[in-house]
């Protein structure tokens, strides 16, 4: 059985997916706040992505401080072939449960 | 432009709660970096970022103690312990969320609960403080107390006298040691104020050896302090802080008791201030050691190795050799009782049955939120099914329903002891003042740990009736978004008639209470009591036998009675309301059998005491101004003594009798004056001021004028002619009879206050309980007008379900009742026609509450138009 994924942990890995080597912590959070138009709390989303950690779909590397970050490192992102793989069964499931909706959805 | 750097606080909060290594500093770097490019646009960033840095420290500060610690290497019980643990932080903040939800609800419940503990915060303070707590003595259930038995009324509580006590102190080994003390008010002048009259207590040097007890300064008496001739005295802690500001210097102070002078060596703990007007502790005097009243409280320290039972068991023995040996002066037997114990004989009682009201009154609340919760969870019905299909167990459903019910412990339990200090307050203002250990009440720390537990343990009982529903319901399958309908509520309708059973046994408890008070405090006494005051006149010079004292009081009646207020004035030894005076054992020649002596109470008077008092002369003379040392001395006596002898009134006339007072004619029988309802008549002798001389005692005034107005006037009178005298007791006799009834009145008044509050809970319940189910029928009650059913047809289907209820709950409080009538005896002063017709209408008062408040929300059915009800459902 495939595991399936919460609607803000997809929404985490494809933002992560969107920036490709842009994918520093703080441009993926900000990315999903432009994508979906609304402020994501900023706890919520690291505990996600350590939580993405632990099962597997995502990586990082350390990449060395710029700017006005006081020396603290950064953390590039990236998804992995399992969280790829978690992704695209979530994707078939939503498509399985929207197919032949179409007209209800447009009467609405 | 030097660099702004981040609130150092916040940073520091930060370093202390992200994890450590990149992931933590790379987290608080994009928040750096954030607040670096805030600050670039000029937006305020400081505020910003420690509203951040909170809300980082608030996710990661509790997701460390449950949620982000890996549980994977946890052993199995661990991780049991840590998804128990998440699972019940989940319902803690889902209860609250509820609670917010609806805060009417939440306020009402708060309040409800907050205020049940508060009184029983007060309550248990007192009983804890009075009943509970052990006494401030070393090993404190050593301490026992030594209670004569009196062989004329067989009395089990009598105080014994010297002869005895010295007697028992050197015969007993049960005990380490014997003391013995008494308490009797006396002339107090320490020079500063002026003087006064105050209870002293007069104690054996080792009183306070045997107690176990330590001065708080200075020291405790000593063997050589009886015989020495120096006169010491030990101060009690409130007369030393009222009248030495509590500083040590008190100490070798003179304090003249009489005309005495006495030095000060010490001072006792606070719990030694009872009674409230006790001022010192003195050493028994040589004199008081020969003297034969039977007033001393004997207390003991018990041996090692004896126990109360071996105490009585040699006591009574030694006891009963001392009757052999002096059968006209020894008590008939003894007993021993632990101390503690034989202090609150009388209080306990009154107490436990306070507490125990109190306790319904809590229990009645509770049930209340206990139906609010089950009216609120069939509304929930839904929420809870979808938890069942997500696969939420009865015991996990079970357990976030009872957690829910805990949210509120916590703010009640606030409220609750916030409530308990103003309700402790007003409770104390209203014990009557001759309670034991009252200085002792407190509400602290003890008190307030007990009242969590009970909060809790209060919100737990709440929830459990609805967590039960919970495990018993989700085995039914709920359609999602359906609400389940119940009709009939058998749960909540069963809960109120539970409220309505409890209510019913406050309601007749209450009622015989009230019942009794009444009959006590509006009794026949023998006298009038209305219009009359009494006014202590102590001498401190007690004139000896000389004739002087007697003219001081003819001159002192004379100016009072030229008061233009005062009808009536006269004097007594005591007042009629005062059981106390000397005794003595009358012996009458020419009766016959055991019958010939009696012990019998003196007063002393002048002859027109009984027309002061309106008592009724029933056979004889009274006194008269003619009866003279030099005549021959006669008495007047009261019914009781006419009963004694086993005579009518008319036949004691004349009657010559013998007793310490020499030989002494009967020449009158007046009315049996009785101070309190529940003490039996004392054969009482009167006697004329004009053959027996006495010092002082009470002037009685018939007035036209409250007390107020008249007291300035004898207070000066007094001062002109003597003005050493202390003036500190001014009352009214209705004051003295308020007195004697201040503990059934307090039992009544409070135990009345709590079934009042009872009554409302448990009307509020069937409103809420009958309103419920309205609104759950409103559906059914649109079909059923639809198809012709009358308006009143539809209330009656309703109110009848509320009918059953009061008629089920009533029923089953008054079999309750009246088993709680049997327990309740001791409190009551008797059972009458009265009693059963006070709580006959006691019950009808919550019957027609409880209907009245099923009967006003059933009135909506007949209101309800069909077309809105099928519409809306």
């Amino acid at each position: 059985m495939a595991t399936f994924l919460g609607e803000f942990e997809q929404m985490v890995l494809l933002a992560i997916l969107q920036m490709g080597d842009q994918a520093f912590g703080l441009e993926v959070r900000r990315e999903i706040e432009r994508s979906t138009d609304r402020s994501v709390s900023r706890g919520a989303f690291y505990t996600t992505l350590d939580r993405l950690e632990q099962k597997g779909y995502v990586t990082w590397d350390e990449v060395p401080p710029t700017g006005e970050r006081g020396g603290a490192p950064l953390r590039r992102f990236e998804v992995t072939g399992d969280g790829l793989e978690v992704l695209r069964a979530s994707r078939r499931a939503l498509f399985n449960l929207w197919r032949g909706l179409d007209q209800i959805m447009e009467d609405a | 432009m030097t660099r702004q750097r981040p609130p150092r606080f916040a940073s520091a909060l930060l370093d202390r709660v992200l994890p450590k290594g990149t992931v933590g500093r790379s987290i608080r770097g994009d928040l750096d970096q954030e607040f670096s490019e805030r600050r670039a646009k000029r937006r305020s960033a400081g505020v910003w970022y420690v509203v951040e840095a909170l809300k980082l420290t608030i996710r990661y500060g509790l997701g460390r103690s449950s949620r982000s610690i890996s549980t994977q290497h946890m052993p199995y019980g661990a991780h049991r312990v840590r998804s128990l643990v998440d699972s019940i932080g989940n319902d803690l903040a889902h209860g609250i969320r509820l609670l917010r939800r609806k805060p009417l609800i939440a306020v009402v419940s708060i309040l409800t609960l907050g205020l049940g503990i508060g009184v029983n915060a007060a309550v248990f303070a007192v009983v804890d403080s009075i009943l509970i707590r052990p006494l401030p003595f070393t090993n404190p259930d050593r301490v026992a107390r030594v209670f004569a038995h009196d062989p004329g009324t067989g009395d089990r509580y009598q105080p014994a006298t010297v002869f005895e006590y010295e007697h028992y102190r050197e015969h007993t080994t049960a005990f380490e040691d014997l003391a013995a003390y008494s308490i009797a008010p006396r002339h107090l002048m320490d020079g500063a104020t002026d003087p006064r009259t105050l209870s002293i207590g007069r104690a054996t040097w080792n009183l306070f050896d045997v107690l176990g007890v330590t001065p708080v300064l200075g020291r405790a008496f000593r063997e050589a302090d009886n015989r020495s001739g120096e006169r010491v005295a030990l101060l009690t802690y409130g007369f030393w802080r009222a009248t030495y500001g509590g500083t040590p210097s008190a100490l070798g102070h003179t304090i003249e008791i009489g005309q005495e002078p006495y030095t000060v060596i010490g001072v006792l703990p606070q719990p030694f201030d009872h009674p409230p007007d006790l001022a010192l502790w003195r050493p028994l005097t040589d004199d008081e050691y020969r003297d034969d009243d039977r007033e001393l409280t004997i207390v003991g320290r018990l041996a090692t190795g004896a126990t109360l039972l071996t105490a009585n068991r040699e006591l009574g023995m030694v006891a009963a050799g001392l009757r052999e040996q002096d059968p006209e002066r020894a008590a008939a037997a003894v007993h021993v009782e632990p101390f503690h114990q034989a202090m609150v004989r009388t209080v306990r009682t009154p107490l436990l049955t306070i507490w125990a009201a109190v306790g319904c009154v809590l229990l009645i609340a509770c049930t209340n939120l206990a139906g609010i919760q089950l009216a609120h969870q069939t509304a929930r019905q839904a929420e809870l099914a979808i938890r069942t299909a997500l696969g939420a167990g009865r015991g996990r459903l079970a357990r976030q329903v009872l957690t829910e019910g805990i949210v509120m412990a916590v703010p009640a339990a606030a409220v609750g002891i916030a409530a308990g200090y103003v309700a402790l307050a007003i409770l104390l203002g209203l014990v009557p003042g001759d309670m034991p250990r009252l200085v002792e009440v407190r509400l602290d720390l003890r008190v307030t740990i007990a009242m969590l537990a009970l909060a809790l343990v209060s919100a737990g009982a709440v929830g459990i009736i609805p967590a039960w529903r919970v495990t018993r319901s989700s085995l039914r399958a709920h359609g999602v978004g359906t609400q389940h309908r119940t009709t009939r509520p058998a749960m909540q309708y069963g809960l109120v008639a539970g409220q309505l059973a409890v209510s019913t046994v406050l309601a007749v408890g209450a009622a015989l209470l009230l019942d009794s008070f009444s009959r006590q405090m509006d009794f026949d006494r023998g006298f009038e009591s209305s219009n009359l005051l009494a006014v202590t006149v102590d001498p401190l010079d007690d004139f000896g036998s000389a004739s002087s004292g007697l003219e001081f009081l003819e001159r002192l009646i004379a100016r009072v009675e030229a008061i233009p207020a005062v009808t009536d004035a006269t004097m007594a030894s005591t007042s009629p309301m005062n059981p106390l005076g000397f005794r003595a054992r009358v012996s009458v020649p020419g009766i016959t059998g055991d019958r010939n002596r009696v012990n019998v109470l003196i007063k002393v008077m002048f002859e027109d005491l009984f027309e002061v008092t309106r008592t009724p002369l029933l056979a004889g003379r009274s006194l008269a101004a003619t009866d003279q040392r030099d005549t021959e001395t006669v008495m007047v006596v009261n019914q009781a003594f006419a009963r004694a002898l086993g005579s009518s009134d008319e036949h004691a006339v004349d009657r010559v009798t013998e007793s310490g007072l020499g030989r002494v004619r009967i020449v009158g029988v007046v009315r049996d004056i009785q101070a309190a309802a529940s003490q039996p008549v004392e054969p009482t002798v009167y006697v004329s001021y004009r053959q027996l001389r006495v010092p002082g005692g009470v002037l009685l005034l018939r007035t036209r004028a409250p007390l107020e107005t008249i007291a300035p006037s004898i207070r000066n009178i007094l001062r002109e002619m003597d003005p050493t005298m202390p003036l500190n007791r001014f009352t009214s006799i209705e004051e003295e009879i308020g007195e004697t009834v201040a503990q059934p009145r307090f039992n009544a008044l409070i135990v009345g206050l709590f079934a009042a509050l009872s009554i409302l809970l448990a009307a509020v319940g069937a409103f809420g309980v009958t309103a419920d189910v309205v609104r759950r029928r409103y559906h059914e009650m649109g079909v059923r007008q639809a198809l012709g059913a009358t308006g009143s047809q539809l209330i009656w289907s309703v109110f009848a379900a509320g009918l059953r209820m009061v008629a089920v709950g009533g029923t089953v409080g008054l079999i309750a009742a009246y088993w709680m009538s049997r327990l309740l005896s001791s409190l009551l002063f008797g059972m009458q026609a009265s009693s059963v017709l006070m709580a006959a209408s006691a019950v009808a008062t919550l019957a027609a509450a409880s209907l009245l408040a099923c009967y006003i929300p059933s009135r909506r059915c007949a209101h309800v138009s069909p077309v809105t009800a099928l519409r809306d459902a």
